[in-house]
């Protein structure tokens, strides 16, 4: 291609729609980072002077402090926040690792076997998923509550279940994720039956079938469902704020409530700028998770037919 | 069929989905009457062994309060930890030093060692009678509310529990044990009534609070001074108030406003503009408890809140979230505010020279008040140690406890032989007319006998509408009369 052709070539690419577009952009995601660069700036405030002060725009601190983000590592006497980062990792591995197997498993059994009332009980599954979660606190405050012989509990009454221990993680944790379920129905429906024919035809057993042959086929939208597993679990403050009491048991997002919600007693006053920054520290793997890993969100949701 | 092998697939699914769902997982029963309660009341044994040291140790489990909160876990462990850290704290002005560590009875307390003399002498107080506490944080507001109505549900409740507007509906419902006789006797006799009153039900007492709060008027002194009125007076009735926010407003010319009261459509704005209807003769029912919204005495407060709401920046006053109005005041965005006493000592840390008066009165009006800021502590009707934890509400209307509170001077003391001691009274002059509030017609925020929460949003959604828009006040108030009325029925 000479360079007078590749240069009208250029031309008939350039649309002014693009210039508009462009120049839009930069401003949209400026608006869009603002939280983030506020959630910095406010930082660096003291307490009584980000109370003090009219923000216009951005907060600028006349006397900064590296105070809160040192509280961000080190932690402060009310905030034990390496536990809470500990706390929050471990639930978020232990409770992803489960989303993926219950999800390949569950949809490995509705897309593949064949028994009676499968279609309902795959509705009854997807029906769960129309209980707003605030409905679901007290009952199963109540059901970790009357767990048979934990916690003091005779049968299910006389102490305390389950609440206020790791259990509540670690049973809780498991429960199946129904969208991951559907996802991987909807993926597995996609692949030839054959497949799974052939497999067993040179000997394969059940396992090898759903782990060495199957679910490599699944990855992409195994990796979907544990980013968005993650993200879920690692900004929950339901299940540690409600379940648990104890400070050792309690993660970054639930004890940022506490902190928060101490403040808002009678007349007390909460520490926005450590609460902001501890903020900030839930959001930054958050936020570098999706960062890395959003390819295959998309991926993953192709991958089911679900993105058009 | 050789996929039927691997049927047993579905039993994790089984197992997770009865995680899943919802189930009520046991054998909840709903909650007895006060009159009909399972459990033995403490109220005789309680009062022959106020004295008598409990042969066993025994641990209750005691639910926080921001005001006096020094952590979670037991007080023994928490004590020198909270020392060590306030000594460290950077953020205490002035600096804590080892000597605010010892306070003498008479004498000023270094305000950030409050709550650590608070549970040091609490905890003195119970380990003389071998009680351990152990200090828990179910947070405030409505994650608080719903975590304790899961724990009434599911009786894994502590043994004192801590609230605000929803703990006489937990009374109400007999879920709390009444206090013992003799105790009761004692704090009606000696402890002013915004304490107590509003969480006495067919003449028990279910709560106390060590330091609760009146409504106040406050004002920034600089932003008053600058509209040309005197710093220094208190506006002297509803008429002068409003003639001076309005000052301030155009003095302010957008950049500082007059400001008034927060009323959005919740309990902290009923709270703050509740006493402005009790003043005028007005309020939120009837002597029957039964909702009485539209009343002339009413429609005259929301006519002023109206005009207040001109003199604040838009949507500010009935904002959903207090927060941003009182943040306001803070940044001297607004100069008058009508708020709980820690206003004073808030404005103080700021810098903000205040003025602080009782909340003018209306033409013909007589002065009254709502309870605010107050902490109530109740011994639940599951508790697992009735006395222990009684022993506890003692510990805070004792008078170590209530002489902490007035030397603080951050709230006033609830004890009527401190409050009524000249020293007070010139020590603490403005804690003193809080306290004066306190021993008058001091009420709390009613619960309504059906559907309370949906009775109180019928109100603050009627007055929110008629601050918020030129409409009849009266049309307005007369539907949601009619609304609430349907709903209690």
């Amino acid at each position: 291609m000479s360079a007078s052709q590749s240069a009208s070539a250029r031309r008939a690419r350039f649309k002014p729609a693009h210039l508009l577009g462009h120049a839009v952009l930069p401003l949209v995601g400026l608006v869009l980072m603002y939280p983030l660069v506020f959630m910095v700036m406010a930082g660096f405030f003291t307490k009584q002077e980000f109370m003090a002060t009219v923000i216009h725009a951005f907060p600028i601190p006349k006397e900064p402090t590296l105070r809160n983000f040192r509280a961000l590592f080190e932690g402060t006497t009310d905030a034990a926040v390496a536990e809470y980062f500990r706390n929050s990792l471990l639930r978020t591995v232990y409770t992803t690792f489960w989303a993926i197997l219950t999800s390949f498993l569950g949809g490995y059994v509705f897309a593949r076997l064949r028994f009676k009332g499968r279609d309902q009980l795959f509705l009854l599954l997807l029906a769960t998923q129309m209980i707003p979660m605030t409905i679901a606190i007290i009952p199963t405050y109540l059901e970790f509550a009357r767990f048979p012989f934990m916690g003091g509990n005779d049968i299910f009454t006389g102490g305390k279940g389950i609440l206020d221990t790791w259990w509540v993680y670690l049973i809780g944790g498991p429960a199946i994720n129904i969208m991951g379920t559907f996802l991987v129905k909807q993926s597995l429906e996609k692949v030839p039956i054959e497949l799974d024919e052939a497999a067993k035809v040179d000997g394969a057993g059940t396992l090898r079938l759903l782990f060495q042959i199957l679910f490599p086929l699944q990855l992409p939208i195994m990796a979907f469902i544990s980013i968005t597993t993650a993200l879920n679990v690692w900004n929950d403050f339901v299940t540690p704020f409600f379940y648990t009491n104890s400070d050792h048991l309690q993660t970054l997002p639930s004890a940022i409530t506490r902190l928060s919600s101490v403040g808002a007693g009678p007349g007390a006053s909460a520490n926005y700028p450590l609460i902001i920054t501890l903020s900030l520290g839930i959001t930054i793997p958050a936020l570098l998770i999706f960062f890395f890993f959003q390819k295959y969100i998309v991926q993953g949701l192709a991958n089911t037919g679900i993105k058009g | 069929m050789r996929n039927r092998k691997a049927i047993w697939l579905a039993l994790p699914l089984a197992v997770a989905l009865s995680l899943s769902a919802c189930s009520s997982g046991g054998n909840s029963s709903s909650s007895p009457g006060p009159s009909e309660g399972a459990s033995t009341s403490p109220s005789e044994s309680a009062s022959q062994n106020e004295s008598t040291k409990p042969a066993e140790n025994v641990t209750i489990t005691v639910l926080n309060e921001g005001a006096v909160s020094i952590g979670v876990g037991k007080l023994d462990d928490l004590l020198p930890v909270r020392k060590k850290a306030l000594l460290a704290d950077e953020g205490q002005t002035p600096r804590v030093q080892e000597s605010d560590f010892s306070w003498t009875a008479g004498n000023a307390v270094h305000p950030g060692v409050f709550s650590y003399f608070y549970q040091q002498i609490i905890n003195d107080q119970l380990k003389s009678k071998n009680i351990t506490v152990q200090v828990e944080d179910w947070g405030w507001g409505e994650p608080l509310i719903q975590k304790e109505t899961a724990g009434f549900l599911a009786k894994n409740i502590p043994d004192i529990i801590v609230g605000e507007t929803q703990m006489p509906g937990f009374a109400l419902q007999g879920l709390l044990e009444p206090f013992p006789e003799d105790m009761a006797s004692e704090i009606r006799e000696t402890v002013a009534p915004a304490a107590w009153k509003p969480m006495e039900v067919d003449g028990k007492i279910y709560g106390f609070a060590s330091q609760p709060g009146v409504n106040s008027l406050f004002w920034n002194k600089k932003l008053v001074k600058e509209a040309g009125i005197d710093p220094d007076q208190a506006p002297k009735d509803w008429d002068e108030l409003l003639a001076n926010i309005e000052k301030v407003t155009e003095a302010g010319k957008g950049k500082f406003y007059g400001g008034g009261v927060y009323a959005g459509p919740n309990a902290g704005g009923y709270l703050r503009y509740g006493p402005l209807l009790i003043i005028n003769g007005g309020g939120f029912a009837d002597a029957s408890g039964q909702p009485a919204f539209n009343s002339d005495a009413n429609l005259k407060v929301i006519e002023l809140l109206r005009n207040m709401n001109k003199n604040h920046p838009a949507g500010l006053m009935v904002n959903q979230q207090e927060g941003p109005y009182f943040d306001a005041f803070k940044k001297q965005q607004t100069a008058y505010i009508i708020d709980g006493p820690w206003r004073a000592a808030e404005s103080v840390s700021l810098g903000i020279e205040y003025g602080m008066s009782p909340i003018p009165l209306s033409e013909g009006g007589a002065p009254g008040n709502i309870t605010i800021g107050a902490a109530f502590h109740s011994v639940p009707k599951d508790a697992k140690n009735k006395e222990a934890a009684f022993e506890y509400i003692r510990a805070m209307y004792s008078d170590e406890v209530q002489t902490l509170i007035a030397d603080t001077g951050l709230r006033s003391t609830v004890k009527k032989a401190i409050a009524e001691a000249p020293d007070y009274q010139s020590k603490h002059p403005d804690m003193y007319l809080h306290y004066q509030a306190m021993n008058g017609n001091v009420q709390g925020l009613p619960t309504f006998s059906k559907e309370d929460s949906k009775v109180w949003q019928t109100f603050g959604d009627a007055v929110t509408k008629a601050i918020m828009t030129n409409g009849d006040i009266k049309g307005i108030m007369d539907e949601a009369q009619v609304k609430a009325e349907a709903i209690v029925k």
